[in-house]
């Protein structure tokens, strides 16, 4: 307010001024006395003039605040989601954990030396998770060995009803892949596929390099007829979109159901490390 | 002095073998049976009568929940669990005992103490409260069990036509086949879907799938026909229920 008041006396002041200045020339004489009538008029329009230039530096500073308010939210949502993803990598299944322990526990009394071996397979598959989780990308043939030391801690587990087939051409083994791509679906096939069937079945696995892609095709029994609700998706929802946030549309995700035989088949194109230059171990 | 008869359920040969070995240090226990599923474990129970068991929850076929749901409370129960918060809310909650993968000796030996006390007492497990308890929030049944003797049938509610109430059972009608199961019609009813089952009658209820079309054949009441032909009475509400949904 004091601001105001003080601007629009300025204000008045300038035009006395200027009318003062006007006077001095000739033909101009007179103009002081017609300004001392108007005077009122200047100051108040003074006023007015200040009043609209504040409005409208407020509107402006506010729609700026409001376009950084809503980038900084979408800045939050895009960390957010980031973080979850990294969590769920990273992220080891309780069942797992402690049935694996409860195996040892088990082992221990009959069967001390594979006690023992089953320690060190639940130590070396917890490091390397943790180990890879925190890269961006890995080797597949780093992925691969991660799923093999989790199905073999599983085969431990589950005995003669779960049986392992890895096919993996040699020149996939490069490949670069994010971290714990296959890992979760690896899982799925244990928990949703042999874990419900009496008596078990194999995981198998093949994968091909075939024109700069990577063609991964993962395939397990499941109880068709006893199935219950099994899984959310998760797990295949998250592949689908790690892949299509590398790789965009030259990704694909593809599942199969049928005659009790579940099969995810993932393509994308396959990068070399040095090709790209993001390799990173 | 008799001793306990006890049956182990469990799914993995390595979890079976550590109760086994911790059983061994306890004269006053007899091991009758081992059972690798929810079947085997029903047929147990009907054959050889056990004071106990010791139920594991994930198993193939049928879970531990609806093996108890199967077996009522006729057997006591001591579940058996990696990891499933929600089961262990609903044994915290109803003063259930449990036991957690892995677990040591002492523990085992304090859980049998406590089954022995309750077998003394002639406590009951709240078979029903535990089985609605333990599932997730939200959940809706996906199969329907029904028992006879040892024997399961396992019906996906896809494949129910309809549940009719008769007297202190209910049946239910599935491809020509009708299964009586001691359960009240209120039951069934929270435990489906009611987006695709209603309560069209006090005794029936309805899988809006086999529905044909409605007829009127008295003033305020209708008939559902089916697509098999069968006709069922429609009460005034069940009426409004079906037009809600329809």
């Amino acid at each position: 307010m004091a601001a105001t008041l003080f601007l629009s006396v300025a204000w008045t002041f300038i035009g006395w001024t200027w009318t003062a200045a006007l006077e001095l020339i000739p033909s101009f004489a007179g103009l002081g006395r017609r300004y001392i009538d108007q005077a009122a008029i200047l100051f108040l329009s003074g006023v007015l003039l200040f009043l609209l230039a504040v409005a409208v530096h407020y509107l402006l500073l506010m729609l700026e605040e409001s376009r950084t308010v809503e980038k900084e939210a979408l800045r939050l949502q895009i960390l957010a989601r980031e973080a979850e993803l990294r969590a769920l990598r990273a992220q080891i299944d309780p069942h797992f954990l402690f049935n694996s322990l409860n195996s040892i526990s088990a082992l221990t009394v009959p069967d001390p030396v594979a006690a023992r071996r089953m320690c060190l397979l639940l130590a070396d598959f917890m490091r390397s998770a943790l180990n890879v989780s925190a890269k961006d990308e890995i080797a597949f043939a780093e992925e691969l060995k991660l799923a093999e030391s989790f199905l073999d801690i599983e085969k431990v587990r589950f005995g003669k009803r779960l049986e392992v087939d890895f096919k993996v051409e040699p020149d996939c083994r490069d490949c670069r892949v994010p971290p714990l791509l296959i890992q979760p679906l690896v899982e799925n096939a244990v928990t949703h596929g042999i874990a419900p069937l009496i008596e078990g079945g194999a995981i198998s696995l093949n994968a091909v390099r075939r024109g700069g892609f990577l063609e991964i095709t993962l395939e397990n029994p499941y109880d068709s007829e006893f199935a219950r609700a099994g899984g959310t998706g998760m797990g295949i929802r998250n592949v689908r979109e790690r892949l299509t946030t590398l790789f965009e549309n030259s990704a694909r995700v593809d599942i199969q159901k049928d005659q009790g035989r579940f099969r995810v088949g993932l393509r994308f194109p396959c990068v070399r490390n040095g090709h790209n230059g993001a390799g990173n171990d | 002095m008799t001793k306990l008869r006890v049956v182990i359920v469990d799914d993995e040969a390595l979890a079976r073998s550590v109760l086994r070995e911790y059983l061994q240090e306890h004269s006053d226990v007899e091991i009758v049976g081992e059972c690798a599923n929810g079947f085997e474990a029903v047929k147990a129970v009907a054959d050889l009568h056990p004071d106990l068991l010791f139920l594991d929850i994930q198993m193939p076929r049928l879970d531990g929940f609806e093996v108890l749901e199967l077996i009522g409370d006729s057997t006591d129960v001591i579940f058996v669990t990696a990891y499933d918060q929600y089961a262990v809310r609903a044994f915290e909650f109803h003063a259930v005992d449990y036991l957690l993968k892995p677990f040591s000796a002492e523990r085992l030996a304090k859980a049998l103490d406590q089954a022995k006390t309750r077998r003394m007492r002639q406590e009951r497990l709240p078979v029903a409260a535990l089985g609605a308890a333990a599932r997730p929030p939200g959940a809706k049944l996906e199969r329907v069990l029904i028992r006879d003797g040892g024997h399961v049938t396992v019906i996906p509610v896809a494949k129910i036509d309809y549940v009719e109430a008769q007297d202190d059972y209910v049946s239910y009608r599935s491809e020509g086949k009708q299964y009586l199961k001691q359960q009240t019609l209120a039951d069934v009813e929270a435990s489906l879907d009611p987006s695709r089952f209603v309560r069209i009658h006090r005794s029936y209820i309805l899988n809006i799938e086999r529905l044909a079309k409605l007829e009127l054949y008295a003033k305020d009441s209708h008939a559902a026909i089916l697509r098999d032909g069968t006709r069922l009475p429609v009460s005034r509400t069940g009426y409004s229920r079906l037009n809600a949904l329809l």
